[in-house]
């Protein structure tokens, strides 16, 4: 298993349509993906889990990845958040 | 009047016409038989009639097969008869149609808190179509129904996506002032 500590940068959050963005892209992996956060541990391949998180800009969260992709998983979806989920600000 | 053939069954779900489409052997009839026993009409099995009224599109049912449906199996049931007067409506207008597919078949969600829309045009006239994962051990009927109740719930102004959104940007938005301040 792997664990990362990332900041959310983008201005509006895990939002729906960034939590969108992530769920799916989370669901293209073998791997279990959890996301921690505060006192939750939300699974990301769930949107409900994630949204429910309502982690704003500015937060930590910890990626925990386990499986054979979870490398490849975790470089996704790092660069998806750094990419401030492709908007804007 | 020009009228034209379909391939689909149509129902009246909450007051609603809706057309259900999809390819032979996705379970079109079977559909259509636990909608009506869970109280909804039929209007037509497998070759559904439409014309155009006062620029409305109408659904109505042929002669031939009118308030029968085919079961592989059972063969030809006479709904009438078994679930009673009100399982049946001559004709109705079609507001919604659903295109059941595979799963593999599914377009790539971009939305995750609704359904699928696209769109149908009917002899010139355009409805909403939505795209709906078909999978074996899903319990379409309910499913099919709460599609329908909720795309209504839309059209009242409800959207129930807009509402979560709203939810939830509310709450994000709370938690923000609660650290700037």
């Amino acid at each position: 298993m792997i664990k990362k500590t990332i900041r959310i940068i983008n201005k509006l959050g895990l939002h729906a349509r960034a939590s969108m963005k992530l769920v799916n892209l989370a669901s293209q992996f073998d791997s279990r993906i959890f996301i921690l956060y505060k006192n939750h541990k939300a699974n990301a391949k769930s949107i409900m889990n994630v949204m429910v998180l309502a982690a704003t800009k500015g937060t930590e969260i910890e990626l925990q990845i386990e499986g054979e992709d979870e490398q490849q998983a975790l470089t996704a979806i790092e660069k998806l958040i750094n990419d401030r989920f492709d908007e804007s600000e | 009047m020009t009228t034209q053939m379909i391939h689909g069954n149509m129902l009246v779900i909450k007051d609603c016409g809706v057309l259900i489409r999809g390819r032979e052997n996705m379970g079109k009839s079977e559909l259509a038989l636990a909608l009506i026993d869970r109280g909804h009409k039929l209007v037509c099995d497998d070759c559904v009639e439409l014309i155009v009224e006062k620029n409305k599109l109408i659904g109505q049912c042929p002669k031939i097969n009118n308030q029968f449906i085919h079961i592989n199996g059972i063969g030809v049931i006479y709904v009438t008869e078994l679930f009673g007067e009100n399982s049946f409506i001559e004709k109705h207008p079609l507001q919604l149609a659903i295109t059941l597919v595979k799963p593999e078949e599914m377009p790539l969600p971009d939305n995750l808190l609704t359904p699928c829309y696209e769109k149908l045009v009917l002899c010139d006239i355009e409805i909403p179509n939505i795209i709906f994962p078909a999978v074996g051990d899903r319990s379409l009927p309910l499913l099919i129904e709460t599609l329908v109740r909720s795309h209504l719930l839309k059209l009242a102004g409800r959207s129930p996506s807009d509402l979560f959104h709203e939810r939830l940007s509310e709450m994000m938005r709370a938690k923000n002032d609660k650290e700037d301040n």
